[in-house]
């Protein structure tokens, strides 16, 4: 038992710091910090500089651009760029449909799409909720049906999470609807510009349009765009859950979100001392301090531990999700009254709006779709239960 | 970075495991509780002869040389085993002796520690429970007394706290043996089932050859946190056990047609009591990793590690005899013997509030006057 970094993972470690310091644009940074907000286009410019620098998608093989970084690397990766205020990369391409692409792809598939993904030039989305089929995904109903060498798309996806600046969604669709839900499920890449597609925004408690419902009507889809085997669909959708574990506990930003929490609560005073000073206060966000460090070393011990162990992401899933839940609660708690403030895009910016209360309760708002999406705690726990009570 | 144990750290564990599965069994032990000995001495050889009271000690003086980590996992099986027998005071006992105790003029009784044959416990479980040592040309004079101290009337030795100042915090240990004029030890049962008692000390001299730390605060607190790390791998380990328990449980009893453990609302109850344990899990290896670091690190995390544990003791307890119903109530059930382990080890070295206000002062200092 070790808690050190090894020499090279150190090394690793200080030259993304570096990077990310000498390349990340200031401004991006400083709102990404203190609550501002980003332009799509800033987000499709932080890939275009990782990729640039060889950080474009560090997890994927050498092969196809990426570093082969180890489950460890891609944590200290993501929290570097998380603490110094990078954007999120867009999980869509980068870390869902590429290693899709890589293990039922044909090389036609990952000639034509990956390097987009890895350069930034290609905004992808995801096509998986159906207003019938949330966290019961396998009852979706949106079909395709084979004509000639198309496949003709019908039906409507919801929760679509910004399909308004994509240029391709991945999607989950029923080839085949005589047999039991889980068969007959196939995965289709479609261009978003295909005639007969309709993307209508839907507006989410912090008054944004971060999803969309997406309605397919006729929409002519090439054969050779399904990735692998037809009616096998659902294969590459938990193919896809057990991949994308590295992050599922979402370390990195729960500790920006708690570094800001601590600045804010350093910097306001309450019965005329700071309020981390404030005996109730302090004893709850050490509470949370603790959670969050807990948290993040029993991330790194599934990190490191060879075994695939079937509890222990849905336990990270569901408590990452609680903890930074409660730090956006907490830092809302903090900033008092100033959290009744939730600016319209077109209102007039407020004076008294500053960096230290900026953004919080829209951070509030939107983060209660973490316990939601990706399988809600509630999901999660039945899959607990599921592997240790077997009832 | 890595979170696996060493071949011989397996090794430990395993021949612990195998041991106290044969030999300390529930029936065992309630076998042991009904003899009003209130303890095992024939488990407590065997416990011996595989080298647990040498477990912390040097290899120079016959010990195992094991650190934080070995010490962990041979009290988590304490806990899982719900053992009685001396075997984490004695760890604490040996690990703080280890570490302040090793000179040519004790090298004999360190021997005899190591073989079994003599047995020291300390009487306090935080820096606060000082006696007085007042100053005397020769030794100290001592005053005081020391409140539930766990194995007390099994011990030939106490490691004792002392404050040679006006404060209150201890900077001072001192071996008293037990036979010692002006020592008295009030026996009693604690709430989990173990040996303890009261030890109070009136005029007890101490020559200076049984001082073995002299105002050196920093020294008391590592030997307050080394027995605060075992005492949490117990509950660590109590905890695993109840919760196997408690999922057999749910799975065996035949309720409204079925097993009860059907039940969606009493899985969640499950999956969380999980959650918690895998957190206290990681807390204890970060705690037991952390002893090598400078004080202000590894105070943090013991700190951090006994929130987390007064915690999970609590919740896990309470669940546990909640999912069990009625029959968690009885002392015929294994359960409930671990929910009065696990409720003694969230009190044991301070409860959860205290903890979580001295890792505050760690991370962010002290508060500023209001």
């Amino acid at each position: 038992m070790n808690l050190e970094l090894s020499e090279a993972d150190r090394q690793f470690q200080e030259q993304v710091r570096a990077f990310v310091t000498a390349h990340l644009p200031a401004d991006i940074a400083e709102r990404q910090l203190n609550g501002g907000k980003l332009a799509p286009a800033e987000v499709l410019q932080w890939q275009r500089i990782l990729y640039e620098q060889g950080y474009g998608a560090i997890h994927w093989p050498t092969a196809f651009g990426g570093q082969d970084a180890s489950p460890l690397r891609q944590y200290l990766f993501e929290l570097e760029c998380a603490l110094a205020g990078a954007p999120m990369q867009l999980s869509f391409g980068v870390r869902m449909l590429a290693p899709v692409l890589m293990r039922f792809g044909t090389p036609e598939q990952q000639r034509q799409f990956l390097p987009s993904i890895l350069n930034g030039t290609t905004w992808w989305c995801q096509g998986y909720s159906e207003p019938g089929a949330g966290s019961d995904l396998a009852s979706l109903r949106t079909s395709a049906v084979l004509d000639g060498d198309h496949y003709v798309v019908n039906g409507q996806k919801c929760w679509n999470t910004l399909g308004q600046h994509a240029d391709w969604i991945f999607c989950l669709v029923r080839t085949d609807a005589s047999s039991k839900p889980q068969r007959g499920i196939s995965m289709l890449l479609i261009d978003m510009k295909t005639p007969g597609i309709t993307v209508r925004p839907t507006v989410l408690l912090d008054g944004t349009a971060e999803v969309n419902d997406i309605y397919f009507d006729n929409v002519r889809v090439p054969v050779t765009q399904r990735v692998g085997v037809e009616n096998d669909g659902w294969t590459i959708a938990k193919f896809l859950l057990v991949h994308e574990r590295t992050n599922i506990a979402g370390v990195p930003w729960s500790k920006r979100d708690f570094a800001r929490l601590l600045r804010i609560a350093q910097s306001r005073s309450r019965d005329g001392r700071p309020l981390l000073d404030d005996p109730d206060f302090r004893a709850r966000i050490a509470r949370l301090q603790i959670d969050l460090d807990v948290l993040e070393y029993t991330n790194l011990r599934m990190l490191s531990a060879p075994t695939a162990d079937k509890t222990t992401p849905s336990i990270l899933k569901y408590r990452g999700s609680e903890i930074r839940q409660a730090i956006s609660a907490l830092t809302m708690e903090a900033i008092g009254r100033a959290a009744l403030r939730l600016p319209r895009p077109d209102d007039h910016e407020f004076a008294l709006d500053d960096e230290l209360t900026r953004g919080i309760t829209a951070s509030y708002l939107n983060l209660r779709k973490l316990s939601i999406y990706g399988g809600s705690n509630e999901i999660q726990k039945n899959i607990v239960s599921q592997v240790t009570i077997g009832l | 970075m890595n979170f696996n144990l060493t071949e011989e750290q397996t090794l430990l564990q395993e021949t612990l495991r195998r041991c106290l599965a044969e030999q300390a069994d529930f029936a065992t032990r309630k076998a042991t509780l009904a003899a009003c000995t209130g303890w095992s001495s024939s488990l407590w050889s065997t416990l011996t002869e595989l080298g647990m009271p040498a477990l912390p000690l040097s290899e120079s003086d016959g010990g195992l040389g094991g650190g934080a980590i070995e010490l962990a996992l041979a009290a988590e099986a304490a806990g899982t085993a719900l053992l009685v027998e001396p075997l984490v005071s004695t760890l604490w006992a040996n690990a703080i002796i280890d570490r302040y105790g090793r000179t040519p003029v004790r090298t004999a009784w360190i021997a005899a520690l190591a073989a079994g044959r003599q047995m020291a416990v300390p009487t306090f479980e935080s820096v606060s429970d000082a006696v007085i040592a007042d100053r005397e040309p020769g030794g100290y004079r001592l005053q005081g007394s020391a409140s539930v101290v766990y194995h007390a009337p099994l011990a030939t030795h106490y490691l004792v706290a002392a404050t040679t100042s006006a404060s209150h915090v201890a900077d001072t240990l001192l071996v008293v043996a037990a036979d010692t004029a002006g020592l008295d030890v009030a026996r009693y049962t604690t709430v989990d089932d173990q040996l303890a008692g009261d030890v109070r000390l009136r005029d007890v001299f101490v020559p200076e050859a049984d001082v073995l730390v002299v105002n050196d605060p920093e020294a008391l607190a590592w030997a307050v946190d080394v027995g605060l790390l075992v005492v949490s791998a117990d509950a660590l380990g109590s905890a695993a056990r109840a919760l196997t328990l408690t999922i057999e449980y749910l799975k065996t009893r035949q309720q409204f047609g079925g097993p009860i453990g059907r039940f969606q609302a009493l899985q969640h109850r499950v999956v969380a009591c999980l959650a918690k344990l895998e957190e206290l899990k990681t807390s204890v290896w970060v705690a037991a990793a952390r002893f090598g670091d400078e004080p202000a690190a590894r105070r943090a995390a013991l700190a951090a590690l006994k929130v987390i544990a007064s915690e999970t003791a609590r919740h896990i307890g309470e669940e546990s005899v909640q999912l069990h119903g009625g029959m968690g109530v009885t002392q015929e059930m294994e359960i409930s013997h671990h929910f009065r382990r696990l409720t003694a080890a969230s009190i044991r070295f301070g409860a959860r509030d205290q903890h979580l206000a001295a890792y505050a002062n760690l991370r962010y200092g002290p508060i500023s006057p209001g």
